[in-house]
């Protein structure tokens, strides 16, 4: 589990942030070791960049800064001090989980799988025992949603395919989630995508 | 100032010396002199009296002209009274002073307007930043009870239940979720409104934040969509990019402009198509939504202006437009804003 260190000093901001860390498979944790940094610019004693210094001096993990200002300058810094990433406040946390996803993914594969059914994500193919059928990307993007949480609503879908700028609304998502359904059905993948009615979909 | 104009200004001292010339030439004559003598006399002095004339109007004309150019090379008009040069004859010294105090009080009040300005403007940058920790707070939490909610709909159905549709346990969970989400929008709302009061601050300091640097448009354009999009796909717009060119501007700015004219398409046309265009240095943005009355649109980026559509809406500031417009003129952007009423509306962003 990969262990994410949170520097904020708003304690509700801390609180919730360390949650949603956990509730997404992540161990939020006060101080090193951690795979990955979330670091708040504006901190009482020392700031974000001051910090994230120091740790450059004998660690290389990523760094994601969280901040409240607006200047352009501020960007430049975080990038001088050596962080990877800058989210400005308030951050959409679907937008907050894909950014240290794509930090965090240096190592993981692009496959994906669930019970029988296999996806790669880098080919947009789809596997089912010895089938398999290929994908668009609105598909590939969809039913990697579905893989990676038990269960998704409608907005996440829709939102985690925007966050790849693949801009769809409900109506094609309905669509797209049928033509899934189809082929998921010709490769014998049977009912595997249910809906929930009134919240959205799942495997 | 002409000739006969300052000859007006003399009026007096000319009559006095007509009249003078007169009663000396009347007195000479009762004094039996020689009525040759008396013209030389009489002549003499009215050509001195000319070349009087003449070499004071000139003189006069060039102080005038000094004052002109003093006056045209001085940016601010209220300093004037610092940097004339000092008369001599003791009328002008007096309104010399007098526009010495004027100009002294006029420098105060504008210094101190200037610092309050700076005062204000720097607690609403900073009010923005603080604004932002209960807005980012505020959003976290939604997440969570979101989270809650699809957990408890989770435990209700478990793995072992395989139908091709399932029931949530109960009724109030899709209602539960889409109020979250209607939360979530109202504070992206909140957070778009202190973005423009930001921008506003900014357009009243320029100069201030600008960072220009080498940007490609399509990032600029997919920022601007991806920050919007609680609010797009609420409004069920569509929106569709093309092309790619690099520019040389303040892409933060840009980005802002460009959520702006994108929260106008979710206000304004809710479930329109929105086509968003990159190429030969222009981006446009074209909507097939209500459009504007020709006769509004000359209007439309005044400031505090609400047209029909604003009106007919409600919640509408007339300020959005206004701060594109300054922020355009700021970065040197050509702004054209073309609609047709009922057909669409097309805003082009010129960067040449």
């Amino acid at each position: 589990m990969d262990r994410i260190l949170v520097i904020e000093d708003d304690a509700a901001i801390r609180t919730e942030l360390c949650e949603l860390l956990a509730a997404n498979g992540y161990k939020p944790v006060g101080e090193l070791p951690c795979e990955l940094a979330l670091l708040d610019v504006g901190l009482p004693q020392e700031n974000g960049y001051e910090i994230c210094r120091k740790l450059r001096q004998h660690s290389d993990v990523p760094v994601i800064f969280l901040t409240a200002r607006e200047s352009a300058e501020d960007e430049l810094v975080a990038f001088g001090v050596g962080g990877d990433d800058f989210i400005r406040k308030p951050y959409n946390s679907s937008v907050l989980l894909a950014r240290i996803a794509r930090l965090l993914k240096r190592k993981s594969s692009p496959v994906l799988k669930v019970r029988e059914l296999t996806l790669n994500l880098t080919e947009m193919t789809v596997h089912f025992q010895e089938q398999s059928a290929e994908l668009t990307r609105n598909e590939t993007r969809i039913l990697a949603c579905l893989m990676q949480k038990p269960l998704c609503t409608r907005t996440e879908i829709i939102e985690d395919l925007w966050n790849n700028s693949l801009y769809v609304d409900e109506n094609t998502l309905y669509v797209n989630i049928n033509r899934l359904r189809d082929k998921l059905h010709r490769i014998g993948a049977e009912n595997y995508i249910r809906t929930v009615r009134g919240v959205g979909y799942r495997l | 100032m002409r000739f006969s104009e300052y000859l007006y200004s003399k009026a007096v001292t000319l009559c006095f010396l007509a009249i003078g010339l007169i009663i000396f030439g009347a007195f000479f004559a009762a004094a039996g002199m020689d009525p040759m003598f008396l013209f030389i006399m009489a002549l003499s002095f009215l050509l001195l009296c000319l070349l009087w004339l003449l070499v004071s109007f000139l003189l006069t004309r060039e102080r005038f002209r000094k004052l002109d150019s003093i006056a045209d090379s001085l940016p601010e008009k209220y300093l004037l009274g610092e940097v004339l040069p000092k008369p001599s004859d003791p009328i002008e010294l007096a309104y010399y002073r007098v526009m010495k105090l004027v100009s002294r009080s006029a420098l105060g009040q504008a210094e101190q307007a200037k610092r309050d300005k700076e005062d204000y403007c720097e607690y609403v940058e900073s009010w923005i930043h603080e604004m932002k920790t209960p807005l980012t707070a505020s959003s976290l939490i939604l997440t969570k009870a979101q989270e809650a909610v699809i957990e408890s709909v989770l435990l209700a159905n478990p793995e072992s239940h395989l139908d091709a549709e399932i029931e949530p346990d109960r009724e109030a969970v899709p209602v539960l979720l889409d109020s979250l989400e209607r939360l979530r929008r109202e504070l992206k709302r909140a957070d778009n409104l202190t973005e423009s009061i930001l921008y506003y601050a900014r357009i009243r300091t320029p100069g201030k934040e600008i960072q220009i640097g080498d940007v490609s448009a399509d990032a600029l354009i997919q920022d601007a969509v991806r920050s919007q999009m609680e609010l797009l796909i609420a409004a069920g717009i569509h929106i569709e990019t093309e092309g790619n060119f690099e520019l040389h501007t303040d892409g933060r700015t840009v980005t802002f402009i460009l959520k702006q004219l994108l929260i106008n398409c979710a206000k304004y046309c809710p479930g329109c198509h929105v086509r968003i265009a990159a190429q030969d240095g222009q981006i446009t943005l074209e909507d097939d939504g209500i459009g504007i009355p020709s006769y509004e649109l000359p209007r439309v980026t005044e400031r505090g202006y609400t047209g029909t559509n604003g009106k007919r809406t409600g919640g509408s500031t007339g300020m959005g437009l206004y701060i594109v417009k300054e922020l355009c003129t700021q970065l040197d952007i050509r702004l054209e804003i073309t609609s047709t009423e009922g057909a669409y509306t097309r805003v082009a962003l010129n960067f040449l």
